[in-house]
């Protein structure tokens, strides 16, 4: 199909920088393979006329590198936890998930809530046209009369507090195990 | 974890621009990754961060009133749930104040006829053939499909606003010309103009123009993509323009169009056409679909068969 042609075209242009690319997300070993799983994915995922093919390549690769550093973190964040379970005595009250054990999702989701309520509503509802409705900076931008930078620096804010929220959220968890660890001596 | 507070905010700042749509600077972003590999493993923690909490935010309703007292992913389930219910109960309360407006109009039209009716204002709605509907609600603007292909042309912006409910899921207009095909408890939606709001009352995924969604009843995400929107109700002009679409679909947007009951072998269904047929065409000589399509055709007890080329 001629779409096809036109994007393998691009792809075949662009192949030296796509594998720096990869290999710069650290794929390492991996890279001439993602390479191969990208064009696959790129190729099979094309429903109409892409407006900027080396973006959407680009593009493509970028999420093909989150989800495969993402799938790496889960592996070693399992085999951590099978450690720590294994540690631990059968019966023993640590393994009792208690009401305070694991932040559970209803007080996760209030503790969220609560912080993002201090945000300023306008950087908020910034992120969510962004984030949520799929509409570009520009667009936004434009449709509040505002700088481009005005609407950089308040995506940053909320990036920025959702990084912090997920690092206190984090840093919950190993504090709790470590406590009950503690009452079973 | 241990990154200096920096190197965090490059990763923010980078964050903040590849994840914009209309990011081009590619070569840019390499060469600072490459910089060193402290600068991916930062990027990627903040993306981690928020690809975990982004579901969170998107449960707990805008503006930050009130914190959501559920689950998230119970919340999401009781939202799909809310809008169906809140569908039932509106019809029902009308149904039972001013009974003898309130009877749905239904319409229906027989294979490979198509019908223009007015919704009101300039506003319009073209059905193409095999397509039973009806029109509810008290200013008859809430168009229920039950099998089949529409039109809507929807240019007035004095008369209120559009529903459409195929199955489960439910789009409201927001200016525009858009189509929806229902097939069994598929549903797909083609924007040309303007935009849709799908899933109003829970998701709200906004379908652009130059958008589909392709989705079943019981879905529990919906997600819009890019499309070719020239095809939009072109069964009105006699012509049927697709790029990539799956065969199943054109196969059913042929008997729709046609009358002629054309099937499809499931070996084949998930084949992919791009290409215009003409219905016209298609009628006078159902054979002629073989070559056009690559496939071979065979008459069967009904109508014709298209399986893969033995």
């Amino acid at each position: 199909m001629l779409k096809h042609d036109g994007l393998q075209k691009v792809f075949e242009a662009n192949r030296e920088a796509l594998l720096r690319y990869l290999r710069a997300h650290g794929a390492g070993d991996a890279t001439e393979d993602l390479l191969q799983e990208l064009w696959l994915k790129a190729a099979g995922g094309i429903s109409g006329p892409i407006a900027s093919p080396r973006s959407y390549l680009f593009r493509a690769a970028t999420n093909l590198m989150i989800d495969r550093r993402r799938s790496e973190a889960q592996q070693s964040r399992r085999e951590r936890d099978w450690s720590d379970l294994s540690d631990r005595l059968p019966g023993s009250p640590a393994n009792d998930p208690g009401p305070e054990r694991l932040i559970d999702g209803r007080r996760k989701l209030d503790f969220v809530a609560a912080e993002l309520a201090k945000l300023p509503p306008r950087a908020l509802s910034i992120f969510r046209e962004h984030r949520l409705g799929g509409r570009t900076q520009r667009e936004i931008a434009a449709g509040l009369g505002l700088s481009a930078s005005t609407i950089e620096s308040d995506l940053r804010m909320v990036y920025r507090l959702l990084d912090d929220l997920k690092r206190r959220l984090d840093e919950e968890e190993p504090a709790r195990l470590r406590h009950s660890g503690q009452e079973t001596e | 974890m241990t990154e200096s507070p920096h190197l965090r905010e490059a990763a923010l700042d980078w964050l903040v621009r590849t994840n914009d749509p209309d990011f081009d600077g590619w070569d840019e972003f390499t060469a600072w990754l490459e910089a060193s590999p402290a600068n991916s493993d930062a990027y990627h923690r903040a993306v981690a961060s928020e690809a975990e909490l982004l579901p969170l935010v998107e449960a707990i309703e805008a503006p930050v009133e009130t914190p959501a007292k559920s689950s998230p992913d119970r919340r999401m389930g009781q939202r799909r749930l809310a809008a169906a219910a809140s569908v039932a109960i509106f019809i029902a309360a009308a149904t039972a104040v001013v009974v003898p407006r309130l009877t749905p109009v239904e319409h229906s039209t027989g294979p490979g006829d198509v019908r223009t009716i007015a919704l009101g204002g300039q506003d319009q709605l073209v059905m193409n053939g095999g397509t039973r509907l009806a029109l509810i609600g008290w200013d008859r603007r809430t168009v229920r499909i039950e099998q089949g292909q529409v039109l809507l042309r929807l240019r007035d912006a004095d008369e209120g606003k559009v529903e459409v409910v195929s199955g489960d899921l439910h789009l409201i207009d927001v200016g525009t010309v858009f189509e929806v095909a229902r097939n069994g408890t598929d549903t797909r939606v083609l924007v040309s103009e303007g935009a849709v709001v799908a899933d109003p009352a829970g998701a709200r995924l906004k379908i652009a123009a130059g958008q589909r969604l392709d989705t079943e009843d019981g879905a529990q995400t919906l997600k819009a993509t890019a499309t070719d929107v020239s095809s939009v109700g072109s069964f009105e002009s006699g012509q049927l323009v697709y790029l990539d679409e799956p065969l199943a679909n054109v196969v059913a947007d042929l008997r729709r169009s046609t009358g002629i009951d054309f099937s499809a072998d499931p070996s084949i269904s998930g084949r992919r056409f791009s290409g215009t047929l003409s219905i016209r065409e298609v009628k006078r000589d159902p054979q002629s679909l073989g070559p056009l399509l690559g496939v071979a055709i065979e008459r069967s007890t009904q109508g014709w068969k298209l399986k893969g080329k033995g």
